[in-house]
């Protein structure tokens, strides 16, 4: 029995995928080590995390908050909704997304602030056909089912393995995975799309993904490209605007070997996700989706100097551990006068020429376009059932002899031809080049730099 | 009463393998002696500490977990050089993770030190049912490898513990036999607090004179 690993990864991606399509309810077995317990928890939070342990009742503090937020959704955000036209890019709006945005409109907020209305008119029906081309294409499925097994699982939306929410990350995940293929799914973007979908249904959630990666101020592709580039760059320049801003915080984690590669990934490859009280994550991402990457700069430099007293006393594992978990815990300060200390550095760190690392290179920026369509090998699968007996040859034709690899080799692989045994591949088997192609990159960004491949590994 | 602050060394170790190996759960289980379910997976690097007693010595493990998806490899890396130890994971129940078992090896001989000690740690062995890759399989490799090995449950905890402890105390015999230096730069290997007490001590409290001769 010869299985070439192109057959055995179409297997495995055909069998992840029917699992999904099924969802628990329909008696998909659940690994039980994948499957906590429900009445092991008590109680969701404000916040829809579960614990196990009865939540104390709303503080007054909590209470004022509730109350606070209800009437600036009511008073400023609906009004503001609105006339979006009026207040676009004003003064008044800008101000009051640092002071949060109520959670009752979140959603609709960041809608706008990423255009998805005007992106999803332009490319009707890309997603779910991004969705098909993923059930074909996509070599990143036994990742991304990996990761969204273990993204927020003690989250209400996340918490049941093959829900609804876990579905429709998938999806996301999955659609991404080749509509960009250059960043294919990278670890990290599970959190990023979950706390999308919190707020966004699925589709918002994939073309407000698909913004944040290539818009102008957000460009997250460089982040998550193989290599890297654009987070050496911010850890870099992060570096130096702890020399120019804290000098004496920066000679103490360097005596403690402490370097900036540690403790930076998770703040800008997520914009602080599992870094920051839930809370406050949610408000840095409103100030993050309506200000762009400065923001990571000027948050990275707020939260060391918030707490510079603190870590200057810390040896190397006491500065690990605030760090990677302490910072996850309440803190001393408000989630609103974090955002004003936020604002405050943004300024100053404008005045020190600092609030931005140096330009981008090329590299950082898509080289291939986006949302292209491979030909489908043969007559569209049935794609509400897809049998795990049909898909290994449909899919043994797209690139037969390519060996497995954990990465994606890139979508121009030269033409291979296929198998003499397999005359019905003829069809399918071409390259992506010659596939038609319709491009849907949102605006904005360097699809059309030259530059070298993304083979930087 | 040992106070825990005071150890007689420290080692540097890795925890490497493929993605959803389980690597950061084995770590938090021989940690916080806990298996975590709602674990998230490792972006970048995160460490962790924790002293152990072996054989009557105390020695404190900086133990760095690193993301397994591949394209973090280039950056996980660069955390390699100067590990004492490292635990290298595959998943009992996916080949796959077996397979790439080399490529790790290679990487982490050629990155971190020639001398460094390995445990081949099998994981998931509660999910015998689901088994891909046999004991004697693995063993073999091992055995070819030059590598430790042990069969790991992070859920149940077994052979958690003694995973790290088996790779310490390899380590420690090593610079016991003088195998290994821990002078030397980039050995992982790092004196304690007791251990600079100990050294420093006698020599504050002997005779000046005694001191000068130099023996």
């Amino acid at each position: 029995m010869k299985e070439d690993p192109e057959t055995l990864l179409a297997l495995e991606r055909a069998k992840i995928i029917a699992q999904y399509d099924q969802g628990r309810q329909a008696g998909v077995p659940v690994d039980p080590q994948e499957d906590p317990e429900l009445p092991l928890f008590k109680v969701t939070d404000r916040l829809g995390f579960l614990h196990e342990k009865e939540l104390p009742s709303l503080t007054t503090q909590e209470a004022k908050h509730k109350r606070r937020d209800i009437r600036r959704a009511d008073k400023w955000w609906l009004k503001m909704l609105r006339d979006w036209g009026q207040y676009q890019g004003s003064k008044k709006m800008h101000k009051r997304v640092f002071k949060g945005i109520p959670p009752q409109v979140r959603g609709r907020v960041w809608s706008l602030l990423l255009d998805l209305e005007k992106v999803k008119e332009e490319n009707k029906g890309k997603y779910e056909r991004m969705k098909e081309q993923a059930r074909l294409f996509s070599r990143d499925i036994k990742q991304i089912d990996l990761d969204v097994n273990r993204t927020f699982r003690n989250h209400i939306m996340y918490w049941d393995r093959y829900g609804i929410k876990q579905q429709a990350l998938f999806h996301v995940l999955a659609a991404y995975s080749v509509y960009n293929t250059e960043v294919g799914y990278c670890q990290g973007m599970s959190e990023v799309a979950a706390v999308l979908l919190m707020f966004l249904g699925e589709e918002d959630a994939f073309w407000a993904l698909a913004q944040l990666m290539v818009s102008e101020r957000h460009a997250m592709h460089g982040f998550f490209v193989p290599g890297f580039p654009k987070l050496l760059r911010f850890q870099a320049h992060h570096e130096q605007v702890l020399t120019k801003g804290l000098p004496k915080l920066k000679q103490h984690l360097d005596e403690e070997h402490m370097c900036t590669g540690i403790y930076t990934a998770k703040w800008f490859l997520q914009c602080f996700i599992g870094r920051t009280p839930f809370s406050l994550t949610l408000k840095l991402w409103d100030t993050y989706i309506l200000e762009g990457e400065r923001v990571l700069t000027a948050m990275a430099y707020t939260v060391l100097k918030l707490h510079k007293k603190r870590l200057l006393k810390l040896p190397l594992e006491g500065l690990r551990e605030f760090l990677q978990d302490g910072l996850c815990q309440p803190w001393a300060l408000e989630d609103d006068a974090v955002l004003k200390h936020l604002r405050a550095s943004m300024v100053e760190l404008q005045r020190m020429k600092c609030d931005l690392p140096p330009p981008a290179k090329p590299e950082e920026f898509p080289t291939l376009p986006l949302g292209l369509e491979r030909a489908s090998p043969e007559p569209r699968p049935v794609l509400a059932s897809p049998g795990c007996e049909k898909l290994p040859s449909e899919a043994g034709l797209t690139l037969p002899h390519l060996p497995v690899e954990h990465e994606r080799p890139g979508p121009s692989p030269a033409q291979v031809v296929p198998e003499a045994e397999e005359p019905q591949n003829e069809g399918a088997s071409t390259g992506p080049t010659a596939a038609h192609t319709s491009l849907g990159a949102p605006r904005g960004s360097g699809s059309g730099l030259p530059a070298p491949g993304p083979g930087q590994l | 009463l040992h106070n825990v602050f005071k150890s007689d060394f420290l080692f540097k170790f890795l925890v490497i393998g493929n993605a959803g190996t389980g690597k950061s759960c084995l770590l938090h289980q021989f940690i916080e002696k806990k298996f975590k379910d709602d674990s998230n997976h490792t972006i970048g690097v995160e460490f962790g500490s924790k002293i152990i007693n072996v054989g009557g010595k105390y020695v404190k493990l900086q133990i760095w977990d690193t993301a397994g998806q591949e394209r973090f490899r280039s950056v996980t890396r660069s955390y390699y050089r100067g590990a004492a130890g490292a635990l290298l994971v595959y998943d009992i129940t996916s080949r796959e993770t077996y397979n790439a078992l080399t490529n790790w090896l290679t990487d982490a001989r050629m990155l971190a030190s020639q001398n460094i000690v390995i445990i081949l740690c099998g994981n998931k062995k509660d999910l015998d049912a689901d088994r891909e890759v046999t004991f004697l399989e693995a063993s073999r490799f091992a055995q070819e490898n030059e590598l430790m090995f042990l069969e790991t449950s992070a859920l149940t905890g077994e052979n958690v513990e003694e995973a790290f402890v088996q790779c310490a105390r390899k380590i420690l015999n090593k610079i016991e036999s003088g195998e290994l230096d821990p002078e030397r730069m980039g050995s992982g290997i790092q004196y304690g607090d007791a251990a600079l007490r100990q050294l420093r001590s006698p020599r504050r409290t002997q005779a000046p004179n005694a001191q000068e001769c130099g023996c």
